[in-house]
């Protein structure tokens, strides 16, 4: 594909300038909100990018950050894309005639393309391969069943983990159970009061007398 | 909202970065159009890929033994397939069946391994934040990765290669994405897409030339869903694999520190005790936070400044101790190593021998016992130790340096100063050497060898004594500084003061002791002039001699309601004796003829001076003289008893 003959471009004329084409069907309001989330995301790349080609690593936690907003806002892509699934599904992307087609044909097929990069691919695939399910050999059924019981132990497996969670306490030297249980040291030992301040309503009591004179004070 | 990092100038697009295209282009030769051939080559690729960078996880036995010898080759197969085998038992058939049982037996663990090594590779977030790489998913190998805590710096170097690669990646798609959408955004709204758009996209291609039709939405079909589902449930659990293979990783980690950290406070709270000065500190090698210890003598009343006396608490992790490693405050002073700074007084006294003009070695004072080499002491006590001997050696270093200072002034009393590790008192009839040695095997070994001697006793209680008189310097000291606290709003004591200061700076160790050996043989002296002079000429006489007592003026004539002055009053007193100045009275009796009164005095503890008075019969003093010079003083009795007694 020889895509270096910017002189023949130039002498294409432009008849079809003024052709007015039809944008209607661009789902602008869709698109814009994919434009806004990509521009973070990759801003936020870029950014992470060069941070790590520096010969000096940044602070772990500050990358450790910038993985967490990267994380975070590939996930806000990933809803959007969600919501509007169907809208984009049902959408087809078509260059106009006024595309530089001939100069620029191997960055419209970059731009238009829609298969997964050979690493995607590779993830799938070894996704597949990790989930334990043979698509080939099992019906669908049994897959769907499968799932549905994965299903079952994930929400099982969330409401234990979150249960486990609220049961430690993550600050302090003690866990909550230790902390319930009075097996670490209460905060009493440390923080006794003080015994002077106690004063019995009466002089002296009686018992405390008679103790005083069999086993001293 | 500018986006991209790359700026105009550089001309170079994310979107178009050959380095990316490179990066595509190995693993998807031509164009994206072939479909089987491709995948065939992507399942197979990252198999050898990940040979080759990860060597040392994937066991190639092909790549140790391909160019093994026959003849080495053989008895290795031999060897690894255990006794009883014969090679030529060996047979196709009896490998292909091995190989299908194995990767049976193992056909689920490769995979979770196979995966973790991809995720690594690939996924920027299954970078450790340190730079470390995660550990693979076996246990064995967990183990083994947490034994080196530290990686080498070509394995850092690929980490973060991969990384930035990962990163590329990931950019490399998001920018495409973002001009894509931005271009196809750009016919409906050509403003907020040209914000987004790539230099090189801009210049090359006009907005508004991409558009969209709708058509029917095509319902996924259930096998579709149901791949999503199992592609879904196949990822989460490579990731809670990687998410366990993290947490056990970190979990041995921390348990690690822990017991680390444990044994380090624990150890710290068992050897230091309330009596000990703990501070906060850096330690100036390795610029970490540390705690410092103070050995030194200062808050005891020491004024030496030349060592601090202060060291860094340290985590010896060769011996797995903690180690005090005293802080060089001096720059001057050139240690070597530490051992140089264990170095001790010994005392030795020579007696003279008295036909020739030589001298014997008749005593010497003993090792202190920290000083022996330690027999099996409990680990427990090792850092009480370490801390004795820091104070030990502290001491003695000050000890030695007083006792220099002061030897500068007693030369006319026999004490010259031989270099400045060794002192000599000369005596008529011996010599005591105080020096300051290096400990040193050679004076271990000596030590236990060395037979009794007669001075032995002499040596020991004479360095002891200088030890004690040192103390009494720093109980002195504390005094005058808890005296001038109190003293410091009152400003009319502000003489008094002074006068302490320049009495406290004095060093009093060798001059005491010193002081009382002269005055005793001065007495002797005295004696056996008047013996001579005085009582070997007369014949009714009664000598009485009587050292003046010191009255504990000091302790009832001012009072005291301090309890730490007085309690330091209480100890000071303690040496009086040999801290007075000598003074002794001689009264010679001679009966009718009245008596004679001779005071021997010490002023400076060294020299001597008498003060002779004669009293006659009927209580007139005749004479009251002093004299320095002991012929003087003969000549004078003589001259009394032949003018008044006789």
């Amino acid at each position: 594909m020889a895509t270096n003959s910017a002189m023949r471009d130039v002498s294409v004329p432009n008849v079809q300038e003024d052709i007015k084409y039809d944008f209607k069907e661009v789902p602008t309001q869709a698109l814009d909100a994919i434009r806004m989330r990509l521009a973070q995301l990759t801003h936020s790349l870029a950014k992470m990018r060069d941070d790590m080609s520096r010969a000096e690593l940044p602070q772990w936690h500050s990358l450790q950050l910038q993985v967490s907003v990267v994380v975070s806002q590939l996930h806000s892509l990933a809803s959007t894309l969600r919501h509007f699934e169907e809208t984009l599904d049902a959408t087809v992307v078509v260059p106009l005639p006024n595309f530089p087609t001939t100069a620029h044909e191997g960055l419209l097929t970059t731009l238009l393309r829609k298969k997964n990069i050979p690493e995607v691919d590779e993830w799938i695939n070894d996704a597949k391969e990790s989930s334990g399910l043979n698509s080939t050999s099992a019906t669908h059924a049994e897959i769907q069943k499968s799932i549905q019981e994965d299903e079952k132990i994930t929400a099982w497996a969330l409401d234990f983990i979150k249960a486990e969670q609220s049961n430690y306490s993550l600050h302090g030297l003690h866990t909550a159970s230790e902390l319930s249980e009075g097996v670490a040291p209460v905060s009493s030992v440390n923080y006794s009061v003080n015994a002077n301040k106690h004063k019995p309503q009466r002089p002296f009591e009686f018992d405390n007398v008679l103790r005083s004179i069999y086993q001293g004070s | 909202m500018d986006v991209k990092p790359v700026s105009e100038a550089e001309g170079v697009p994310l979107l178009l970065d050959p380095n990316l295209f490179g990066l595509f282009s190995k693993r998807t030769p031509a164009d994206l159009d072939t479909t089987s051939d491709n995948k065939e080559q992507n399942e197979q690729q990252p198999a050898t890929d990940h040979l080759k960078p990860h060597s040392s996880l994937v066991n190639n036995p092909f790549e140790t033994y391909e160019k093994t010898p026959l003849d080495q080759l053989i008895p290795l197969i031999v060897r690894s397939r255990g006794q009883g085998f014969k090679f030529a038992d060996l047979s196709e058939q009896l490998l292909l069946n091995e190989i299908e049982q194995e990767q049976e037996r193992n056909g689920i663990e490769t995979h979770v391994s196979d995966n973790d090594n991809d995720i690594n590779k690939e996924s920027e977030e299954s970078l450790d934040q340190n730079g470390l790489p995660l550990k693979r998913s076996t246990p064995e190998a967990t183990f083994e990765a947490n034994d080196e805590h530290t990686m080498s710096l070509e394995k850092f170097q690929q980490c973060k290669r991969n990384t930035i690669q990962s990163l590329d990646l990931a950019l490399n798609e998001s920018s495409l994405a973002l001009e894509f959408v931005s271009l196809m955004l750009s016919s409906v709204r050509p403003s907020a897409a040209s914000a987004s758009m790539s230099p090189y996209l801009k210049k090359n291609v006009p907005a508004g030339t991409l558009s969209g039709e709708k058509v029917l939405l095509n319902r996924p079909s259930r096998e579709e869903t149901l791949q999503k589902q199992v592609i879904n449930k196949g990822w989460k659990l490579r990731s809670l694999e990687e998410a366990r293979s993290l947490l056990k990783e970190v979990y041995l980690e921390s348990t690690k520190t822990l017991e680390k950290e444990r044994k380090h406070w624990s150890e710290i709270s068992h050897f230091i005790s309330n009596k000990d000065v703990v501070f906060k500190t850096r330690d100036k090698d390795t610029g970490e936070r540390s705690l410092g210890f103070k050995y030194g003598y200062r808050d005891s009343g020491s004024s030496y400044k030349l060592d601090r006396g202060i060291a860094v608490l340290k985590h010896n992790a060769l011996l797995r101790k903690l180690e005090l490693v005293p802080i060089e405050e001096n720059a001057k002073a050139v240690h070597i190593n530490q051992k140089n700074r264990e170095k001790f007084l010994r005392v030795r006294i020579f007696t003279k021998l008295q036909e020739e003009d030589d001298y014997i070695l008749t005593g010497e004072s003993d090792l202190d016992s920290l000083l022996l080499p330690e027999k099996d002491e409990d680990e427990e006590d090792d850092m009480r130790i370490q801390i004795k001997r820091l104070k030990f050696f502290i001491f003695e270093q000050e000890l030695m340096n007083r006792i220099l200072k002061e030897s500068e002034q007693l030369f006319s009393y026999g004490v010259s100063i031989e270099n400045e590790n060794k002192v000599v008192i000369e005596f008529p009839t011996e010599k005591m050497e105080v020096e300051y040695v290096q400990l040193n095997d050679d004076i271990l070994l000596n030590h236990q060898q060395d037979a009794p001697k007669t001075n032995d006793k002499r040596a020991r209680l004479f360095l002891v004594m200088m030890r004690l008189l040192l103390v009494v310097m720093y109980k002195k000291q504390l005094k005058g500084n808890i005296l001038s606290v109190q003293q410091s709003g009152a400003a009319a004591t502000k003489n008094t003061r002074s006068s302490n200061a320049s009495k406290l700076s004095e060093p009093l160790i060798i001059r005491p002791i010193l002081g009382k050996i002269r005055h005793n043989s001065y007495l002797c002296l005295l004696k056996k002039i008047i013996k001579d002079s005085v009582l070997d000429s007369v014949l009714e006489k009664d000598l009485r001699i009587s050292p003046k007592a010191k009255t504990a003026e000091d302790l009832s004539a001012s009072k005291i309601f301090d309890d730490h002055i007085s309690k330091l009053n209480m100890e000071i007193y303690a040496f009086d004796e040999i801290l007075s100045v000598p003074e002794t009275e001689i009264v010679v009796d001679l009966a009718k003829n009245g008596r004679l009164l001779l005071t021997l005095q010490s002023p400076n503890y060294c020299n001597a001076i008498t003060t002779v008075k004669y009293v006659d019969s009927s209580e007139n003093i005749h004479f009251n003289t002093r004299f320095s010079d002991f012929k003087e003083l003969e000549e004078f009795l003589h001259f009394i008893v032949t003018e008044y007694v006789n």
